[in-house]
């Protein structure tokens, strides 16, 4: 790995107008820098070598953490990972996607690295996208042409390949209020050592009806266990309008492991998901009885 | 030795902490010199491939661009030794003659050293680098030690015949194995393999050079082993010894692999070529795929038992991976031969190796040198054979160490040892009792392992052991020590300040370390075989001494009384019989200086000190350990390593690197992979995104319990530690993991997978 980046001209737009404008301008040779925890890794390993980089934190617009119960939550792209960790709504209500930012490798990579930045790079293993999945986010994408709503799930089409185009914005993440007595969680392995990528990750999100404790609605995120990021649907449909019960989630989990896709390390990562995945629905299942415990109290 | 130390022992600060803590510090790769140039290396991407052509005139073109060197460019400087060069022929004779050039034309490893530029700046040297045109010619290479040792295999050197870089023997045979084995009860073997550990220095390789008005190559070096770097340096350029003045920054960590030249050939050849100062620091990649690092092994092992745990015989054969050229590798199989085999009493042992050369990066020396390897397999099978015999692992290890007075495992006097101390109470540290042997139920499941090991200070009888020190009284008191070992990060000043100290009677603070400059030091073997505060130290402390002397002979002329009346503490030369009679030694120094009575003499000692005995350090290791048994993931839930390493000088120090010891353990037991992939060559892991020591988070519970015994021997009863922190850790981790979940893992690392495949065997 080279020690020093390629010369590129550098731009710090003000407005996501102005930073539209660039992209459009430059195209293809023109990369957004946002917390540059990925990319900068990328231009010293020469695997991008971009003309023009396009600053984007300098744009105070796309730094926030909105939430209201009937528009949900809002996040702009430049939310770092520290600050959706650290959110009191977001941890209320969106726990998993908490945890998921605050797995994401150390408090210096989390006071950098953008949310945006984490959905945009594409890659397998982006933590804070199997609770993405399973929320159900949308993503709101903004270029000179106007503006445009994709759901997550449409976004990843290939190893660090996106639906992202060129000279368009990430600009926020919109994300539906779970419905009430629903309750999720994110789980993970990490590869060798306890900060590291991970081996895989989990996220799982029920909503579970307390009169006959029914699984209303399940759903499973998985990253790092096939080329992008996934739902594993085949394995909701195991628990979805079930009564659930240990050998269901078994089933789940085993079914699961069937849609995954590794591509290195295969056998052992094949293998964790469904740990992980039944680690996820039990502790799910377990925080809703909680949840319906403390209600009828 | 009851004497009453009052420096010797303490916790004191170290010389160097506040500049360290500061960022105010100076290491190689801080230096800057008026015009200075910055080098860059460019290295194969393959891993045996002949360099057709080199096209160099675009690089050289690039404004900014001082010089492009390609290897005939360096045609007339020699080829070198990584390693210490008389080091093999002491040990049995495994000298090749060295083939390794400043720069290659035929490339033997990824990694492999082919052009250097020197340019302003560290940008134009990158895009230089970019702009040399290479046309390879890919050659057959050849990966594992045993395919290289068949017939027909890609042939890595044209001086080692069938890739046999050296057979080589345990030097200390003894008995008759076969005899052994038969009057064995119980005999145990298996095949063990062990990895390319890599040292992670905090620092990289660096290096600064130029040549000074008067022809002289002035060179910075981190090299460990300062004096014969420039032995080394000045036979690779062909200039007597007289011109070359190697310089010793802070370095950032050594561990053996700056044992060898790093980066210096290449730095001083941009030097000479542009007649400017050069400085070549290493990326990350390059200190993984250029140097050296840990050799790995694949052995058996075989020891017999008599029924009461008696050892009859140990027997084993080494197949090591040595790499593209000859380094320090070959060692590593008879030091592991020698430190095991030698570690218990056995009556009958035996044991060969062959050294393969593989177009792999370059094998070589790494704290405990061949010591973890074989420690790794002898300490499982003592397990496994004490389970057989239905002993407990403590009885039976206590059964066979040796005892102070027997041979120990250099073929000198085992001058102390107090490992059955170290056994006993690093038991009761992990709570042996209540813990081992424990049945096991449940996904997560717990469980503790020993191991054991004696290390060395020093590297006598197998190589030339020759420390020097200088020592001079000021005329206010202080002293000025003049020594040269490699300031490591292992506070090998404050050692010595405090050795001095203690035998002058004054202060560790009044000791002022003048170090770094061949030019002043006398001649300094270095800082390796864990021997700088035991053999520098004994050379300190013999100096110190003969000032003493002195000192006291003056004052006793002055107080008018015989010098053996007196004694000196705190800087004060006191009259034994009556203390109220004194004077300070800072007055007993002025007036040696300024003497107006024609009795000049500047208060001094000097001692050229050569190992005849080495004493050695001993330790037993102790994990707890969970594992998962659903993921097979391995936890070190508390570590304890109890050293007998005689007198600790710094307790603080001593606990430094015991603790560095199991963190670097416990990656070479659990985490640490260095993988090269087997249809290309190439490194994979060659930064720490791929390659995974154990962070902080990985890091269980610490214990370090000294037994702080003095050594008849050693420097105010000190023997080495610089080593021996690291050797019985994996080992021990691995006998944890068998009392948790009754598996054994044989081949490093011990990773998930590994746990869970024999898992699934087991309950087969
Ligand atoms: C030591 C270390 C540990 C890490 N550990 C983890 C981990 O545990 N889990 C994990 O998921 N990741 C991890 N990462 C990766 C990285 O930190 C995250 O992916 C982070 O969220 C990236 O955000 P960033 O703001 O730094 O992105 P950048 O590096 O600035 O950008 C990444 C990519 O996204 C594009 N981009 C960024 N923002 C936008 C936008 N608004 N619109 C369009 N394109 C955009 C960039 O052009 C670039 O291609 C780690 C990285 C490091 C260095």
């Amino acid at each position: 790995m080279a020690r020093l980046l390629k010369p590129f001209e550098y731009f710090e737009p003000r407005t996501v107008e102005e930073a539209v404008q660039l992209l459009s301008k430059y195209g293809h040779q023109a990369k957004v820098l946002a917390g540059g925890t990925d990319l900068l890794i990328s231009m010293k390993k020469r695997k991008i070598t971009p003309q023009y980089v396009v600053y984007i934190k300098s744009i105070p617009e796309l730094d926030y953490i909105h939430y209201s119960q009937q528009a949900g939550l809002k996040i702009g792209a430049l939310a770092t990972h520290t600050a959706i960790a650290d959110s009191a709504i977001i941890k209320d209500k969106f726990e998993l996607l908490a945890s998921a930012c605050g797995k994401v490798g150390t408090p210096q990579v989390r006071n950098m690295g953008t949310i945006g930045g984490n959905i945009c790079e594409g890659g397998p293993s982006q933590d804070s996208v199997p609770s993405l999945l399973v929320l159900e986010a949308k993503l709101k994408l903004i270029s000179l042409h106007g503006e445009r709503i994709v759901p997550i799930d449409e976004f990843f089409i290939a190893p660090f390949k996106t639906a992202l185009q060129e000279a368009e914005l990430l600009t926020e993440i919109q994300i539906p209020t779970p419905p009430p007595r629903s309750a999720g969680c994110y789980k993970w392995f990490t590869k060798i050592t306890t900060v590291d990528e991970s081996l895989a990750g989990v996220a799982v999100l029920m909503l579970l009806d307390s009169t006959d404790g029914i699984c209303r609605d399940l759903k499973i995120g998985l990253c790092s266990v096939a080329p992008t990021p996934i739902r594993a649907r085949r394995a909701e449909q195991v628990l979805r309008d079930k009564k659930i019960d240990n050998s269901l989630i078994e089933r789940a989990a085993r079914v699961a492991v069937e849609e995954t896709s590794p591509r290195s390390r295969a056998d052992y990562r094949k293998r964790m998901t469904g740990v992980l995945v039944r680690e996820a629905i039990s502790e799910t299942w377990q925080k809703i009885r909680q949840l319906h415990l403390r209600e009828r109290a | 030795m009851s004497q009453k130390l009052s420096v010797v022992g303490k916790r004191i600060i170290q010389p160097d902490a506040a500049a360290k803590a500061t960022g105010a510090a100076m290491y190689a790769s801080d230096l800057k010199m008026p015009g200075m140039l910055i080098g860059k290396v460019l290295r194969s991407p393959y891993p045996h491939a002949k360099i057709k052509r080199i096209g160099k005139s675009k690089a050289e073109k690039l404004p900014g661009v001082e010089a492009v060197i390609t290897p005939e460019d360096v045609t007339q400087w020699k080829p070198f030794d990584r390693g210490l060069k008389d080091l093999p022929m002491i040990a049995g004779g495994y000298l090749v003659p060295p083939d390794e050039h400043i720069l290659n034309e035929r490339a033997r490893h990824f990694g492999d050293a082919i052009a250097a530029v020197a340019a302003i700046n560290e940008h134009i040297a990158e895009e230089a680098l970019e702009l040399i045109e290479v046309e390879y010619e890919e050659l057959p290479f050849v990966i594992d030690p045993e395919e290289a040792m068949k017939p027909g295999a890609p042939q890595v050197s044209d001086v080692a015949e069938g890739n046999i870089g050296k057979h080589l023997s345990y030097p200390f045979p003894e008995g008759d194995v076969e005899k052994g084995f038969k009057e064995a009860d119980c005999i145990v073997e298996g095949t063990f393999s062990t990895t390319k550990q890599e040292h992670c220095t905090a620092e990289t390789a660096a290096a600064v050079a130029h040549l000074d008005v008067n022809g002289r190559i002035n060179i910075w070096s981190q090299c460990q082993v300062a004096h014969m770097a420039r032995r080394e340096i000045a036979h690779i350029f062909n200039m007597p010894v007289s011109k070359v003045k190697l310089m010793t920054p802070l370095v950032g960590g050594g561990f053996g692999q700056r044992g060898s030249v790093c980066a210096e050939p290449i730095c001083i050849a941009l030097a000479l070529k542009t007649g400017k100062p050069v400085k070549l620091e290493y990326t990350r990649e390059e200190n993984f795929t250029a140097l050296e690092s840990r050799t790995g092994f694949k052995y058996n092992l075989k020891i017999g038992f008599k029924q009461d745990g008696t050892l009859t015989a140990m027997q084993v054969y080494m197949l090591g991976r040595l790499g593209g050229y000859m380094g320090c590798g070959p060692m590593a199989s008879v030091i592991g031969m020698v430190f095991g085999l030698g570690h218990y009493r056995c009556p009958n042992r035996a044991g060969e190796a062959d050294m393969v050369m593989t177009n792999t990066p370059v094998s070589g020396a790494f704290r405990g040198f061949g010591n973890p390897a074989m420690m790794w397999g002898i300490e499982q099978l003592v397990d496994e054979a004490a389970e057989k015999l239905g002993m407990n692992p403590l009885k039976i290890r206590l059964k066979n160490i040796k005892k102070a007075g027997e041979i120990a495992n250099m073929g000198l006097r085992l001058e102390s040892t107090y490992l059955d101390e170290c056994i006993k109470r690093g038991a009761e540290a992990i709570g042996w009792k209540e813990k081992w042997g424990k049945k096991k139920e449940g996904k997560m499941r717990r469980g503790v392992g020993i191991a054991t090991m004696t290390h060395c200070s020093g590297a006598a009888p197998l190589y030339l052991d020759h420390s020097n020190a200088f020592i001079k009284l000021n005329e206010d008191g202080s002293a000025d020590l003049t020594v040269h070992p490699a300031p490591l990060g292992q506070h090998i000043w404050g050692a010595l300040s405090q050795i001095a100290a203690e035998e002058l009677g004054i202060l560790a603070e009044d000791i002022h370390i003048v170090t770094g400059d061949t030019d002043i030091t006398l001649f300094e073997y270095g800082s390796d075989a864990s021997r700088s505060t035991y053999a520098i130290g004994s050379a300190t402390l013999i100096a110190a001494h003969q000032a003493k002397e002195q000192i006291l002979e003056r004052a006793a002329k002055m107080l008018g009384v015989s010098p053996d009346e007196l004694e000196i503490k705190e800087r004060q030369v006191y009259v034994k019989a009556n203390p109220k009679k004194s004077i300070p030694v800072a007055d007993v120094c002025y007036d040696a200086i300024y003497n107006f009575k024609g009795e000049c003499l500047n208060i001094s000692g000097k001692c050229s000190w050569e190992g005849r005995w080495n004493s050695s350090p001993t330790g037993a290791f102790f994990a707890e350990v969970e594992i998962n048994t659903e993921t097979g993931r391995v936890k070190v839930i508390k570590f304890v390593t109890a050293i007998d390493c005689g007198k600790a000088i710094n307790p603080m120090t001593v606990e430094g690197q015991l603790e560095g010891g199991m963190q670097q353990g416990i990656g070479y037991g659990l985490t640490e992979d260095y993988i090269i992939n087997k249809d290309t060559g190439v490194v994979e892991s060659d930064n720490y995104d791929t390659y995974k020591m154990p962070g902080i988070l990985d890091m269980p519970e610490t214990e370090v319990v000294i037994i702080d015994k003095p050594d008849p021997k050693g420097p105010f009863g000190a023997k080495g530690v610089g080593e021996p922190g690291m050797v019985g850790v994996a080992p021990a981790i691995a006998n944890a993991i068998y009392d948790a979940i009754g598996v054994r893992i044989k081949d490093l690392p011990i990773t998930p997978e590994k746990v869970l495949k024999a898992l699934g065997e087991k309950s087969q």
